[in-house]
């Protein structure tokens, strides 16, 4: 090995060192992330409404990572939320009220939004006859919300009771079938919202 | 942990006409990226320490430094090239003597180091890499030689978080290496 081989050697590393370079990153980076829903709100007998999250990136892509994010409430006590595969569903826990959502990711991204939850006030019953005794018979009830929403289906959220002269055979938040079981002059039905929480909320209505 | 015991399994050959050496190298660099189009050369150097026979085995540490002339993780239009790159190795090295001038080796061993860029999640990426080159000593006198070498390396960095994925991008970087080392 002469001095020359030892110089090819040197000229070789600088010919390797004059390769390409990249000049600009070719990997997209985060811009922001944000909650897609706007103006949330959901109604008190509401089971549970879905929320998505997007992030967009610098070159203006977007993809969903509802799931990739930490979701949090601002009133623990208010909502709940839940984890599913494509969204998070929030789930009232007390009758109306304002409270605000946040998405988070490690602290350096976040998006918060508002949500509404529409306080329930009333209650409409259909009718039934009580002395049609050990016949069934289906009671159908809708909701009276704040700002004078009426009628609203009610979807869940709502428990029910009879007293002892009636049997509740079958029943959901917005549908009770009941059997008259004896002659009586009433029945009374309770309807208890959010049961057994500090947020229950009871609605009676005794049929005569 | 295999490599560990690699290297305790070599040190009682290493005995023979063992000595420390010290060596000072520079060389010039090309990395390519696996799962992007995108690609890097500069220029690099290197200190090492090692223990060995120049006509045999040797383990050797390194630290090296790479200059980076690229922009290929950074998303911030305050920087115009990632950071440079330091990196720390162990080489186990087996050389040959042919009864000619130089003393033609092979190296493997594996690394790993950092280097500093400006991405809205991430400030720092770390790195690992195996490595294995072909190289010549030039000795000079019982304490100094030249080394040239060529290397390859296969490089995995910490993955890149864009929130949606996480990549690990893989680069193979191909190196010479030209420097000298003081046995003693």
């Amino acid at each position: 090995m002469k001095l020359s081989h030892f110089s090819l050697a040197l000229l070789t590393t600088f010919f390797i060192s004059c390769g390409d370079n990249t000049e600009s990153t070719p990997i997209i980076d985060v811009q922001s992330i944000t909650i897609n829903e706007n103006n949330i709100s959901l109604y008190a007998t509401d089971i549970a409404i879905p929320l998505t999250a997007e992030v967009t990136y610098n070159d203006a892509t977007q993809r969903d990572i509802s799931s990739k994010v930490s979701w949090s409430s601002s009133d623990i006590y208010k909502l709940v939320t839940t984890l599913s595969t494509d969204a998070v569903l929030v789930t009232p826990t007390t009758n109306g009220g304002d409270l605000n959502i946040t998405i988070d990711y490690k602290e350096t991204f976040t998006d918060t939004k508002s949500i509404h939850i529409k306080e329930l006030i009333s209650l409409n019953y259909s009718d039934i006859n009580i002395s049609d005794i050990g016949t069934p018979q289906t009671i159908y009830i809708t909701g009276n919300f704040e700002n004078n929403e009426t009628n609203v289906s009610l979807l869940g959220n709502l428990y029910w009771t009879v007293d002892t002269n009636a049997t509740i055979t079958e029943t959901n938040s917005s549908q009770i079938t009941l059997t008259i079981d004896q002659n009586t002059s009433s029945i009374l039905l309770s309807g208890r919202l959010f049961p057994d929480t500090e947020s229950e909320v009871d609605f009676n209505n005794t049929f005569y | 942990m295999k490599q560990l015991l690699l290297i305790l399994l070599f040190i009682p050959s290493l005995y023979a006409d063992a000595k420390v050496y010290i060596g000072l190298g520079g060389g010039g660099f090309s990395e390519s990226f696996h799962q992007i189009d995108a690609s890097s050369s500069s220029e690099m150097a290197s200190v090492k320490v090692g223990y060995g026979d120049r006509k045999a085995y040797a383990v050797e540490f390194s630290i090296d430094y790479y200059k980076n002339s690229s922009k290929i993780f950074s998303s911030s239009n305050d920087t115009t090239t990632d950071g440079d790159k330091i990196g720390f190795n162990i080489n186990l090295m087996k050389s040959f003597d042919f009864n000619i001038y130089v003393l033609p080796y092979i190296k493997v061993g594996f690394g790993t180091g950092y280097l500093d860029i400006q991405r809205e999640l991430q400030d720092r990426l770390t790195y690992g890499s195996f490595q294995g080159s072909l190289g010549v000593f030039l000795p000079l006198n019982d304490h100094f030689d030249f080394e040239v070498a060529y290397e390859v390396r296969e490089n995995t960095y910490e993955a890149i978080d864009t929130i949606d994925t996480k990549t690990a991008y893989k680069s193979t970087t191909h190196l010479a290496y030209v420097g000298v080392n003081y046995r003693f």
